[in-house]
């Protein structure tokens, strides 16, 4: 459990890498593969829309046409009607008059490059045609269907198409001049229009790459064709045309159908492309006249469809884009986030586990300070009990031997030995309670000096020569020798516990030295040799004792170190403390020469030149 | 019969002042002052009891307690200390030294001369271990 978390918690950065590489991966899998299920229903979704439209579009165009068609037939109506061609007139200035204005009339509407009247016989009476156009004047036209079919119906007649002899492929359409009052036949009035021009208003029949328009008339001739102009006049059916489409079934089934009044649409391709054709019939009078193909190279509405796709291609890639930048930046985000959080969490672990440290050895340092104290109380109790032991045992003896007036059998001697031992013991004790009372100051915190103004030289000379007569009490073969520093040394210092420090130290050489000497000596401590910055002074305490124990040495300075059978091993502690407090080092060594030991003591020393200011 | 006691402790004081103690009670006492020289002349079979401090240099009391009676099985030995008595350290030296011992035969110092006499004449008159 552990482990696995730890496995996590590790490689969190490349976890998080690898979830943002899936997330993309995944995204753009799923989105591809969405894109290729609904692309092809896209796809067929908007040719089906584009076939509608085409399909409706084709039917307008047809509506146009069939108006514009309407709209001329009922100009020609107006000129058929007209005062003058009623009363018979078929040319001459006024029908010329009237027949420019209204050939420009028709030409507003479409394009016409021929207006002709006839008269009863179909010969051209008056004619206008328009630049480059051959004019028929006089020319017998009852050779033409229309007119038959005019004459006959006395009806107005849209005529298939036909080609003259410029070769170009025109519609015509004939209006009967009907007396108004006798209903006699007086003559026609009719419009020749060249197909190619006049279709070109309602499509495209130059370009076959793009949506082009084909118009047929009801004997399948091609009035109009954006395929190839060489097929205008063609009969659809016939072989030129048939060899063009290369027989293509679908177009001629559909082709056939248009001109039986089956409107539709198809989808082929005779070789030159896939193409879409829808149809419309042109309706004049309740009867179809001309048949319309709207044809569309497939090409060209995929190409339209793909630019659709690929700008909703466009438009999801940039939200799934834009969606995983902002879950990859939330992942960057978290991640740091973590990574910010982990940090604290280390650093907060770490800080606790210091503080429990710290609480753990502040726990095991009350603990030895528990148990010194302890060892404290048991060794100070069986000091203190020792030197009660001869006080009691010898004054309860003496008292004994007093009240029994047991007195012949106290020696003189033996009492004065009573006597010493005693005051030694009762000297001792007190020794040892000073000292304890000391150590519990120390040891509490509540030692404090009394320091004061006061000359080095004095206060050792005292010492020293309080010590020597002690010596000479003893008859001691030891001899003590001081020598005061030539310069008076000023120390501000406790004089009390100062003495009490040479006092020690000298009890202790004396204990340790049976003869020769103890040599007393002081230096002033200097930058240069001693590499000291402030001036002190090295109190020197040479003996020519026995020396320092070799295990006794390191700890010669702790509690209760003693090897002397008297003493109380708690001199040189108190020592240590009383220096240290003064702000002083003290250490011990034995001599190089191998006799003897020497303790030394450092103290801070006040300069003369202070010492004048300060008493001003 | 004058009972022989040996007595050592390595305080010259204390040994001055419980030797003078004893004779002055009527017993004949032995002293030293260094464990080492009073297991070399120590005197078997001579004893009625031995008395050991506990706190010594060189040797500590619970080693001369067994050193002596390797020698003399048969003397009685006490303890003479100014250590608190029978506190769980002595009764643990005791123990590593597979001994236990009555809390008569310890002695506390300091002690009443009174109490002493009366201790040190029923640890004599004890029947044998």
């Amino acid at each position: 459990m552990i482990y696995d978390r730890d496995f996590f918690f590790k490689r969190r950065k490349e976890i998080g890498l690898i979830s943002v590489v899936v997330i993309i991966i995944s995204s753009f899998s799923l989105f591809f593969y969405q894109q290729n299920i609904t692309e092809q229903n896209v796809k067929n979704s908007i040719f089906a829309q584009y076939k509608d439209r085409q399909i409706e579009s084709t039917q307008a165009i047809s509506e146009h046409i069939s108006s514009d068609l309407k709209l001329l037939k009922s100009i020609l109506q107006g000129i058929a009607d007209s005062s003058l061609l009623q009363q018979g007139l078929l040319y001459g200035d006024r029908i010329d008059k009237m027949m420019q204005e209204k050939f420009s009339e028709v030409n507003n509407v479409t394009k016409v490059d021929t207006i002709f009247i006839a008269d009863k016989d179909d010969i051209v009476s008056y004619e206008i045609v328009s630049e480059g156009t051959r004019r028929f004047i006089n020319i017998d036209l009852s050779f033409r269907e229309y007119i038959q079919e005019t004459k006959n119906t006395l009806r107005s007649t849209f005529s298939d198409g036909f080609k003259g002899i410029d070769t170009i492929e025109r519609i015509a359409l004939a209006v009967p001049i009907v007396n108004s009052s006798s209903g006699e036949f007086m003559g026609i009035v009719g419009v020749k229009i060249p197909t190619e021009s006049f279709f070109s208003l309602y499509g495209n029949i130059q370009d076959t790459n793009s949506q082009f328009l084909v118009v047929i008339d009801k004997k399948g001739t091609l009035l109009a064709v954006g395929a190839d102009k060489s097929l205008v006049g063609k009969n659809f059916f016939g072989e030129f045309v048939q060899n063009f489409t290369n027989h293509n079934p679908i177009l001629m089934n559909l082709t056939q159908n248009l001109l039986q009044g089956i409107p539709g649409y198809a989808i082929y391709d005779y070789g030159k492309g896939e193409r879409l054709t829808t149809n419309a019939l042109v309706f004049i009078q309740g009867k179809p006249l001309y048949f319309i193909q709207i044809v569309t190279p497939t090409t060209t509405i995929y190409s339209k469809i793909n630019n659709v796709l690929f700008e909703e291609k466009l438009t999801m890639f940039s939200l799934i884009g834009g969606i995983i930048a902002a879950i990859t930046a939330l992942i960057i985000v978290l991640i740091k986030w973590n990574s910010i959080l982990n940090n604290e969490v280390k650093k907060r672990t770490k800080e606790l586990q210091e503080s429990n440290r710290e609480i753990a050895l502040a726990n095991e340092e009350l603990k030895v300070h528990d148990k010194m104290q302890k060892e404290f109380i048991n060794v100070a109790a069986h000091e203190l009990r020792t030197p009660i032991m001869p006080i009691i045992g010898l004054s309860e003896l003496l008292y004994n031997k007093v009240l029994n007036k047991n007195e012949n059998n106290l020696k003189q001697e033996t009492l004065k030995e009573y006597l010493q031992t005693l005051v030694r013991n009762a000297y001792r004790l007190q020794k040892l309670v000073e000292d304890i009372l000391d150590v519990t100051k120390i040891e509490s915190r509540i030692f404090k000096l009394n320091t004061e103004l006061f000359e080095l030289n004095e206060v050792i000379s005292n010492v020293v020569t309080d010590f020597e007569n002690s010596i000479k009490n003893k008859n001691s073969k030891v001899q003590i020798l001081y020598e005061p520093n030539r310069s008076k040394i000023f120390v501000n210092a406790d004089k009390t516990r100062l003495t009490q420090v040479i006092s020690n130290i000298l009890d202790n050489s004396l204990k340790f030295t049976q003869e020769g000497f103890i040599i007393i000596t002081t230096r002033i401590t200097n930058k240069e040799k001693d590499d000291d910055k402030d001036n002190k002074v090295i109190v020197i305490i040479k003996d020519s004792g026995i020396g320092i124990d070799n295990e006794i040495l390191p700890k010669l300075f702790t509690k209760f170190v003693t090897k002397s059978n008297q003493g109380t091993g708690l001199g040189l502690f108190i020592v240590k403390k009383i220096i240290e407090a003064h702000g002083g080092k003290i250490w011990a060594e034995n001599n190089s020469n191998g006799i003897g030991s020497t303790f030394y003591f450092t103290l801070p020393i006040v300069k003369t030149s202070e010492i004048v200011i300060d008493r001003g | 019969m004058t009972k022989r006691i040996l007595l050592i402790d390595d305080e010259p004081d204390i040994t001055f002042t419980v030797k003078d103690i004893l004779e002055d009670n009527g017993f004949k006492v032995d002293s030293f002052n260094d464990p080492i020289l009073a297991l070399n002349y120590y005197k078997v079979n001579f004893y009625d009891l031995v008395i050991l401090d506990i706190k010594m240099p060189k040797m500590d009391g619970f080693e001369l307690y067994t050193k002596i009676g390797e020698k003399d099985p048969q003397v009685k030995i006490c303890f003479f200390t100014a250590t608190a008595m029978f506190t769980e350290e002595i009764k643990k030296a005791l123990l590593t030294l597979g001994k236990t011992i009555n809390e008569v035969y310890f002695i506390q110092k300091p002690i009443r001369i009174e109490v002493l006499i009366k201790k040190i004449t029923l640890i004599i008159n004890k029947n044998k271990k």
